[in-house]
């Protein structure tokens, strides 16, 4: 059933059926592998215990104060972007490259506005125009060509 | 007490070797979250506790396997601390390889014999034992059939892992 998500699920087993290597099989498994965390200490009680500690430490209620800055109107400056766009297109490859292979949904999941992800999609365009990143059409999977950045 | 404390006292927690974390009915029965829009909120808390804990190196994984939600250190740290069971054993890795495959094709349950035709080896027993005994597998000696246990979804990436196939059988 999972398979059968990915589409690929006779693929997968003719290709299991041409004998391959072990270590050809081994090499598949790289950059796939979770150390999962898990805190033994943690427990409902002691959060509970953590909490009640911290609040009684709280004597005093935070105070806002309104932060007065004067403004100097001959000193206008209009702003400009701190980084180039081509700046902004590296910045998102170093975040992104990581994560690659994945589905293309995937690089919009976290996004949360529509401005967002239009943007993010007009740079992932750039991307794929300087070869940086391939898509392919088939599994709807971004990733780096070989000879790109290693994972 | 805040969302977040719960949150990771539920992705936290180990009750046996192989099981983690927790699915997310239970988490949204201990958030007491209920309504048309659970399935949004539950993203949102994900997406929200995912951004505070990476300075951590902390990420949140799903298990398809048993449906649970849980933590992992980032995979940008697992060759420093040597995620990889399998380093010196390529042999162990292709024949749980081919257990999951077969596994995942038939709702979770592999014939013996089946196996051993995809591996192209004469005996894979010994194979089988070394793995049932690092908990991946679970052989069901009457039937001659081996089921996957959750473990292996806890450590192995197995969206990813496909990915990696499915790329390399297109290009």
């Amino acid at each position: 059933m999972y398979l059968a998500l990915f589409g690929q699920e006779k693929k997968f087993l003719a290709f299991l059926e041409s004998n391959p290597s072990d270590m050809e099989i081994f090499n598949l498994f790289k950059g796939c592998w979770y150390k999962p965390f898990n805190l033994n200490a943690l427990s409902l009680d002691f959060l509970e215990e953590s909490k009640d500690s911290l609040e009684s430490r709280i004597r005093e209620g935070y105070i806002i104060e309104n932060l007065e800055i004067p403004l100097k109107d001959e000193n206008f400056i209009l702003e400009m972007p701190s980084s180039s766009f081509q700046k902004t297109i590296e910045n998102y490859f170093n975040k992104i490259y990581k994560k690659l292979p994945c589905n293309m949904d995937d690089l919009f999941e976290e996004l949360e506005s529509q401005e967002e992800i239009y943007e993010k999609f007009i740079i992932i365009l750039h991307l794929l125009q300087n070869g940086k990143i391939m898509y392919q059409k088939q599994t709807n999977f971004i990733y780096i060509p070989e000879g790109g950045k290693d994972e | 007490m805040n969302e977040i404390s719960l949150l990771m006292y539920l992705l936290s927690r180990k009750d046996q070797l192989d099981e983690m974390g927790s699915t997310k009915e239970e988490i949204l029965e201990r958030l007491q979250i209920s309504g048309r829009n659970k399935g949004f909120m539950f993203k949102k808390l994900i997406i929200e506790l995912s951004k505070y804990i990476s300075p951590l190196g902390l990420e949140i994984q799903y298990n398809p396997l048993n449906t649970h939600w849980f933590l992992t250190f980032k995979s940008s740290m697992n060759d420093l601390i040597l995620a990889n069971p399998f380093q010196d054993k390529p042999r162990l890795a292709a024949t749980l390889f081919c257990a999951i495959i077969l596994c995942l094709k038939s709702n979770g349950i592999a014939k013996i014999v089946e196996l051993k035709k995809l591996r192209n080896k004469k005996e894979i027993r010994d194979d089988l034992k070394d793995l049932e005994n690092l908990g991946y597998i679970k052989i069901i000696k009457n039937y001659n059939e081996i089921n996957l246990t959750p473990l292996i979804g806890y450590q192995l990436n197995l969206e990813k892992l496909f990915m990696k196939l499915s790329l390399k059988l297109n290009v």
